[in-house]
């Protein structure tokens, strides 16, 4: 056995997080050149580039910092396996399916449902569809129910009792409201 | 605005109060949910309310979530907010006995003591604290905004505090977007006429405490949960003459933390927890109500010490309080120096509104315990699309726009994505919320003391503040030297 094989393998720095520390690199560097661009009426002393300016040459300072640790840490190494797949193997306890299917959910509700349908119909697609996916061993019977009561049990919460106005074009609980409000103000 | 205490004693104020306390134990009884997301959930919701109803809703529901986080944490070995994993350690062993409900009723107990203590050093130190802050110039509130978040990063960022640092920066630039207070400047607006106002705090926070945890908890895979039985709850009255040196000092350290801008319940939790180990010599995680005791008077007592800062300088204690700036200012109520100035009879207002939430915490406890049990196995998969859909209606109804959904929305993946990279968030929020006096301060003491700055050094306060701002950065580094040393001597015999 070779002298590698006999020790436990040392936990390294995730390479993504090389990344992360990139980008506020990335991010706090554009900041600090920006803010010489930004306009100051009464001279140095009140400019407004002045805080972001100082900000951002501090934070990427920062950020190179930390860049430079995770390095140290493996992090370049990880990153790179990462990139070409050669790493060992390990299940993980949090699938990034999960999350990216899980945003991608939140984001077509919040982006592309909640403007174009009503709220209660949106909502329940939502439901329906995180259930689907990450309640493993539901019947589809009890999916259907939970995406039909649930919307309607926040809209009449909160429209309904509270008065609060929810997102989007419109709900089945403000048309009927406004209805019935129409009808005693008609009769 | 004028306040009037009595309110809080009418049956509507009362009720409000009694639900705000059940909603906020079943809340933190549930997994994942925690006291912070509760706070950001609810702020919104608030808006139609009038302030007095409101500031009593969400106090009791900030309470009931302190105290409900560890029904879980000691039932099914989850802690519902992150405050309750020392409740966690010591209690969940409890429960494997037999004692869950025992545990529960201590944790009940002795949270109230925790209220109270945190109550207390809030009506002490209050007309001080506000004495001391009338003080203040521009000098002093730039100082005070850099020493919050440079000591909120220390604290937050552990091992790492440059990491809680970058966030506090990164929360401070993130503050700069949208025109300038003294000039009307766009400072990088991109000609977008939403971000002329700036990134508004509120879809900030929800975004990161409400879908940042949502998408936390569903990228996890689950493991069905079985709740311990719970059993007898009240606790002997004995308790009380026994632990009282333990209920002391965890009221004085979760007072002290909360009072430190950006630490939050969790540390104090935590501190608590290993004061109390060091000072009986037992060890907790073989299951002592000492140990619960520990976490839950400390994370309790943050409650009234996070208020302390908050209230008299406009700098946020913990996460909660900076949630509750948002929710008083949401109402038109700008906490600070001035508060007694600007809105008289509030901080009585506030003391009343704590002592009620507190007796309905206890009184509402006894009767939510046992049902909310039965919430404990609810799946994630059907809490969370609730929770999602309550960040959307919360950030709708406070802002009424959905460019500030998509703030909420990056807010959240970008909060998931620095969670995962032990990125402290408290640092962030306050940057967030404290960027615009930081700016206006600093710009403000140029100009007014411009040719004249040698007169800087000779402000007493503002030496005091500016000492503070180094010695965090200088402990923050020492602390982080020693513990790699002490990571490094750990690593060594394993990788020999």
């Amino acid at each position: 056995m070779s002298e590698s094989e006999e020790s436990p393998p040392v936990k390294r720095e995730k390479g993504s997080s090389l990344l992360v520390s990139g980008a506020l690199v990335l991010i706090s560097a554009y900041v600090f050149i920006a803010s010489f661009s930004i306009p100051a009426p009464e001279g140095w002393q009140t400019a407004p580039g002045m805080l972001p300016m100082l900000l951002g040459g501090s934070l990427c300072f920062m950020a190179i910092l930390i860049s430079i640790e995770a390095i140290q840490n493996g992090a370049w190494i990880s990153l790179k396996e990462m990139i070409t797949r050669s790493g060992p193997k390990e299940e993980s306890e949090t699938p990034l399916w999960r999350v990216l299917s899980a945003a991608a959910m939140i984001g077509i509700f919040y982006f592309v449902l909640v403007p174009n349908l009503h709220f209660e119909i949106a909502a329940a697609i939502f439901i329906f569809a995180m259930t689907t996916v990450f309640w493993t061993g539901s019947s589809i019977v009890r999916r259907l129910l939970l995406a039909v009561l649930l919307p309607f049990f926040i809209t009449i919460s909160f429209h309904g009792f509270f008065g609060i106005p929810m997102p989007g074009e419109t709900n089945f609980v403000q048309e009927v409201l406004f209805h019935w409000k129409r009808q005693a103000g008609g009769g | 605005m004028a306040f009037d205490w009595t309110f809080v004693f009418t049956w509507e104020a009362l009720l409000v109060s009694a639900l705000g306390s059940a909603l906020g134990i079943v809340w933190g009884a549930m997994p994942g949910l925690s006291s912070n997301m509760a706070v950001a959930l609810m702020v919104g919701f608030t808006y139609k309310l009038s302030p007095e109803i409101a500031i009593v809703f969400l106090i009791a529901v900030w309470v009931g979530t302190e105290f409900g986080g560890a029904i879980s944490a000691i039932l099914i070995n989850i802690p519902g907010t992150p405050s309750a994993v020392p409740t966690q350690m010591a209690g969940y062993p409890l429960a494997l006995r037999g004692e869950g409900g025992l545990a529960i009723g201590t944790a009940l107990m002795f949270s109230m003591l925790g209220n109270w203590a945190g109550l207390i050093a809030l009506v002490a130190f209050v007309p001080i604290m506000i004495a001391i802050a009338l003080q203040f110039t521009v000098w002093e509130m730039f100082l005070l905004v850099m020493l919050g978040v440079a000591i909120s990063g220390t604290l937050t960022g552990r091992e790492k505090p440059i990491k809680g640092w970058a966030m506090g920066w990164f929360g401070l630039m993130i503050a700069m977007v949208g025109k300038d207070l003294i000039h009307g400047v766009d400072r990088f607006t991109y000609d977008i006429n939403e971000l002329r106002a700036g990134i508004k705090y509120l879809p900030v926070l929800i975004g990161l405490f409400g879908l940042t945890e949502a998408l936390n908890v569903l990228s996890k895979k689950q493991h069905k949960a079985v709740p311990s039985k719970v059993g007898r709850i009240i606790p002997p009255v004995s308790y009380i003459g026994k632990y009282w040196k333990t209920a002391l000092r965890s009221s004085a350290v979760g007072t002290i933390i909360g009072a430190i801008p950006g630490a939050g319940a969790n540390i104090a939790a935590f501190v608590s927890y290993t004061l109390g180990e060091q000072a009986s010599g037992k060890k907790f995680s073989e299951g002592d109500v000492e140990g619960v005791i520990c976490g839950e008077v400390a994370n309790n007592a943050n409650v009234g010490g996070g208020l302390l800062p908050t209230m008299t300088l406009g700098i946020p204690g913990n996460s909660s309080s900076a949630l509750i700036i948002a929710a008083l200012a949401l109402h038109g109520i700008i906490v600070g120096p001035n508060i007694n100035h600007d809105h008289p009879g509030f901080m009585y207002f506030l003391y009343a509104t704590l002592l009620v939430a507190n007796f309905f915490m206890y009184t509402t406890a006894f009767a939510v315990v046992k049902p909310s049990v039965y919430l404990l196995t609810l799946p994630v998969a059907v809490v969370m699309p609730m929770v999602i859909m309550f960040a959307l209606v919360g950030t709708f109804a406070a802002t009424f726009s959905m460019f500030d959904v998509s703030i909420m929305f990056c807010a959240g993946l970008i909060g998931f994505v620095l969670l995962r990279h032990g990125y402290p968030f408290a640092p962030l929020i306050l940057g967030v919320i404290l960027g615009p006096l930081a700016d206006e301060s600093l710009r403000k003491t140029i100009w007014i003391f411009e040719g004249k700055y040698e007169e800087l050094l000779f402000r007493p306060i503002g030496i005091i503040l500016f000492v503070g701002v180094i010695w965090s950065f200088y402990y923050g580094i020492k602390r982080s030297r020693r513990e790699t040393k002490r990571l490094d001597a750990e690593m060594a015999p394993i990788s020999k």
